[in-house]
């Protein structure tokens, strides 16, 4: 009798061990960006193929706001006409940077649905996702005029959105 | 269906009678009435199967008009509901059984009723297969095609035969333990019960894994798929209480170590229902169930152990040790052998367990990939072939005799020739060669003690083999993928693979495209096989068929891949060098069980 | 040796044995323990480049490319919040379907880009993996199959 009770006592102390494990191996939910400063980049823009970079983006003083995307992201579509109120209902200027995309597709795309964006930006090799640490698409970002992220989201953006966007200008 | 239903409550108000004892002179007869409506009840879903009642939900879920007759039947329990039936049938098979063998104790009966209730009630309240369509169709939505395969077909009544048997396993210890009537007649009635369950649950395991191997189109037989692990478990456990139970017949010893088996075995195949059927798991295998079911069963496993652990806590001072005298070497190195087992399937049962409970208690979805098994079981299956080879060395008494040694020096040799022969010169694989060299020997030896000598001989045999064939498969099985136009060839292990060309053709249920691939060793050609790609229009969904070419013990495995719409053809092939051999070892085991089965009484 | 002493060495050895074991099994657990992420949980989830994860979704339609010259296909996988690409080496398993549950195992590489080792197109008898149909039902965009 003395076994059982031992050997479970030890079965649910290993139990608790791996449990353990598990709540540190899992880091802690990453806080969006908001109050970090944009990391540098250097893309060639989608038609001209001239390179754009963080220091070109931030020569004048106004309010950037980086979307993300794909011509192959179904979801981005449901955002884009969003996309539009933004760009013609405020007085910002609308980054689109097209990930893991190819100029046809993407032409089919802006096409279809409209384009909303001042520049469009290619990046192929995720230079500027991967130093963003972006994992999937679409995911959006406000800069302020001295290029630090206030505003961050992840998905497709809805209306709340755009009302938060608001307040944050506004200001 | 109102035949259905109104069996599964005549078999209800059966074992209620059964349980509250007011029928104890008429307990064969009682049984024998639950066992026949359970029946009953079976082959009405059948006959709703195989007659396209589409007014039952669960053949409207699970069949289609065009399915052929052997799998309509088969489908039967192919889902939750109708598997769920068939294993209370079988349940209730051996409590007939019991009821009828007047060696079995009146408490035994009505504790195995009792469980046989909790079966019954789960399935007719939460799983019926009764349940009626509310809307009236003319066809149903057919059954996954990769279901469709005979080997999978029959592989879940025999499994169950298994799992069933452990119910009365159960019943059978705990009530003559709490009794303290553990004597030789119950060690031999539970040894057969053992023996009995372990040869079906051997069977229906590798059915499982060697449906996998054909239908699932990587060439592999085992995935520490947590279902899989599920059925492992009681295997590795009624492996171990067979053991003990020998050691209890030959030494009255080891007494607790049995009861705790028994028990845990049941608790485990538990486990395995529960698992199976709560939905929080992704398998081919697991059936789609809301959680609510697996809350019902796992309360119910939650009272099964609580109770036995306190009985059996309650009641073990009635057993003091029956014998003060110094174990012998044998009976330890089966103690040792029962630890690892228990330990081994205690390392399954946390990589199984561990997914399962952090999805309900902290909503995290984890897997424990494969690998941790795999390793976990390398390290074990070291120290269980020692003492597989070293069993046949020692005898009862603890002593090695000389002539011992020297009857079996030549094993080593002859299995190291073996290996270094057919190229397989790795520490596991001679091990194994060397048990299997042993356990002949052995056979020889007492070839007039055939039935017993030759039942551990036979399986220790087995194990040898089987490891030596997933040692070699191990190291040595190779594959490639590649995109083949007509009459182009590819190279593997020693074989040529050439596609001939490829057809299309029309089936009962099905379209198929198939390849026509030669294969060529030495020069000459061996064989054509036909690996194919299956369309069933009902499920809009594509199944592969490999295409094995069986060259000895090895195979070459075959199966047609995408095509980029011309005329290039992708082919998937492995190389299974010895897997044939992992079949055969199982077939030892089964043999090994039965011969145990059958020996005279001592 | 008296069975008392048998039983002490018996007992320790046990032990000993017992001890190793457990820190070995934990050690292997704790390397082959995967994480499971939908897309949306991906970038919260801070996964390391290199580390083996599964990740989960939605083939999205018409969006598989076949990449013959080197042996790879592409497509994207969404939980409807956001898409993630995933590129797979070898021929696609026979139950990958579009529209349909698909959870990928492997890990995300340089480039942002989910590099599948394996696929799991493993599913039950409602073609949806259990993770999958979870999230799609919290973020309401579940729709049972009939």
């Amino acid at each position: 009798m003395k076994y059982a009770s031992w050997v479970l006592t030890i079965g649910i102390l290993i139990f608790l061990a791996s449990a353990l494990m598990i709540i540190k191996e899992k880091q802690p939910k990453e806080a969006l960006l908001v109050g970090q400063m944009f990391p540098e980049f250097s893309l060639e823009q989608f038609g001209t193929r001239t390179l754009l970079t963080y220091q070109d983006m931030m020569r004048d003083d106004s309010y950037r706001f980086i979307n993300i995307f794909a011509s192959w992201c179904q979801t981005c579509v449901i955002e884009h006409p969003l996309l539009g109120v933004l760009s013609e209902g405020f007085p910002i200027q609308m980054y689109g940077v097209a990930w893991h995309d190819e100029e046809g597709a993407l032409r089919h795309f802006l096409q279809k649905n409209g384009n909303p964006y001042d520049y469009i930006l290619m990046d192929p090799q995720g230079q500027l996702v991967v130093s963003l640490g972006v994992t999937g698409v679409p995911e959006s970002f406000l800069l302020d005029p001295q290029g630090r992220i206030v505003w961050h989201y992840r998905g497709a953006i809805t209306s709340n959105a755009v009302n938060e966007i608001e307040a944050i200008i506004k200001k | 269906m109102f035949l259905g239903k109104i069996s599964l409550w005549i078999a209800l108000i059966c074992l209620l009678i059964q349980v509250s004892h007011c029928m104890p002179a008429k307990r064969r007869l009682v049984a024998a009435g639950a066992g026949l409506s359970l029946f009953i009840s079976l082959l009405s879903l059948v006959f709703a199967h195989v007659t396209n009642d589409f007014s039952l939900v669960n053949v409207f879920e699970h069949s289609h008009t065009s399915k052929p007759l052997f799998y309509k039947i088969t489908g039967v329990w192919g889902n939750h509901e109708g598997s769920m039936l068939l294993l209370v049938l079988l349940t209730a098979g051996y409590h007939v059984w019991a009821a009828f063998h007047k060696n079995i104790n009146q408490k035994v009966i009505q504790l195995h009723a009792l469980i046989l209730i909790a079966f019954l009630s789960f399935l007719m309240f939460t799983s019926s297969p009764f349940v009626a369509m509310d809307v009236v169709v003319t066809e149903g939505l057919g059954q996954n095609p990769l279901l469709q395969d005979v080997g999978l077909a029959i592989h879940p009544p025999l499994l169950y035969i298994g799992y069933a048997g452990l119910s009365l396993i159960f019943c059978y210890a705990i009530v003559e333990f709490v009794e303290n009537r553990l004597d030789e007649k119950w060690v031999e009635m539970q040894l057969r019960l053992a023996l009995f369950v372990w040869i079906f649950l051997t069977i229906g395991i590798s059915l499982g894994s060697w449906w996998a191997y054909r239908e699932l189109g990587w060439g592999g037989y085992w995935f520490w798929d947590p279902v899989e692990n599920v059925s492992l478990m009681p295997w590795l456990i009624c492996t171990a209480l067979i053991h003990s139970l020998l050691v209890l017949q030959a030494k009255r010893r080891l007494k607790s170590m049995t009861i705790i088996l028994s028990l845990t075995g049941f608790i485990l195949s538990l486990l395995g229902i529960f698992l199976v059927r709560s939905g929080i798991l992704t398998s081919v295998h697991a059936f789609a169930q809301d959680p609510g079911r697996g809350l019902y069963v796992l309360g119910f496993i939650a009272l099964v152990t609580i109770g036995s652990l306190a009985i059996y806590g309650k009641y073990s001072n009635i057993h003091r040790a029956t014998s003060s005298e110094r174990a012998c070497f044998r009976e330890i190195m089966i103690l040792l052998n029962n630890m690892l087992l228990i330990g081994f399937c205690a390392c399954v049962l946390l990589g199984t367990l561990y997914p399962l409970v952090m999805q309900m208690v902290l909503d995290e979805s984890v897997t424990v990939a494969a690998p941790y098994f795999s390793q976990m079981l390398q390290i074990f299956i070291f120290p269980f072939i020692i003492l597989a080879i070293g069993v046949p060395l020692v005898n009862w008494q603890g002593s090695v005799p000389v002539q011992t040694l020297l009857w079996y020096a030549p094993t080593l040799p002859i299995a190291g020739l073996i290996a270094w022969y057919n190229d397989q010169v790795y520490i596991l694989a001679i091990l194994g060669w060397w048990l299997v060299m042993l356990s002949a020997w052995q056979g020889i030896k007492h070839y007039k003690k055939w039935q017993r000598i030759w039942a551990m001989a036979l399986a220790h045999a087995g194990l040898g083999l089987m490891v030596v064939s997933m040692t070699v498969l191990a190291y040595q099985t190779k594959e490639t993928q590649v995109m083949l136009g007509y009459g182009e060839s590819i190279e593997i292990a020693r074989y040529k693979v050439t596609l001939d060309k490829m057809m299309v053709y029309m089936r009962h249920n099905y379209m198929l495209r198939e390849g026509v691939v030669s294969i060529y060793s030495e020069g000459q050609k061996q064989t054509v096989i036909h690996p194919q790609v299956r369309y069933y229009p009902v499920q809009q969904q594509n199944t592969t068929e490999a295409a094995i070419y069986r060259d000895g013990l090895s195979d070459l495995y075959v199966v047609l891949g995408q095509t980029n719409g011309a005329d290039s053809f992708g082919l998937r092939i492995y190389y299974r060098p010895m897997i044939n051999g992992i079949w055969l070892s199982v077939g030892m085991l089964v043999v090994a069980g039965i011969f145990a089965m059958i020996r005279k009484r001592k | 040796m008296k069975p008392k002493h048998q039983r002490l060495i018996l007992i320790l050895l046990g032990i000993f044995s017992l001890s190793v074991g457990v820190g070995v099994m934990l050690r292997y657990f704790n390397e082959q323990l995967i994480f499971y992420y939908s897309p949306a949980q991906l970038h919260a989830g801070h996964v390391k480049e290199g580390k083996v994860i599964r990740i989960g979704g939605l083939v999205k339609e018409q969006s598989v490319i076949h990449h013959e010259m080197s042996n790879t296909v592409e497509f994207v996988i969404t939980d409807g919040e956001q898409d993630v690409l995933i590129k797979y080496k070898g021929l696609l398993p026979n139950l990958f379907r579009e529209g349909q549950g698909m959870v990928a195992q492997g890990q995300m590489d340089s480039t942002g880009v989910f590099l599948a080792s394996s696929l799991l197109a493993k599913h039950d008898e409602n073609y949806m993996p259990p993770e999958v149909a979870k999230t799609l039902k919290e973020k309401g965009h579940w729709k049972p199959n009939n």
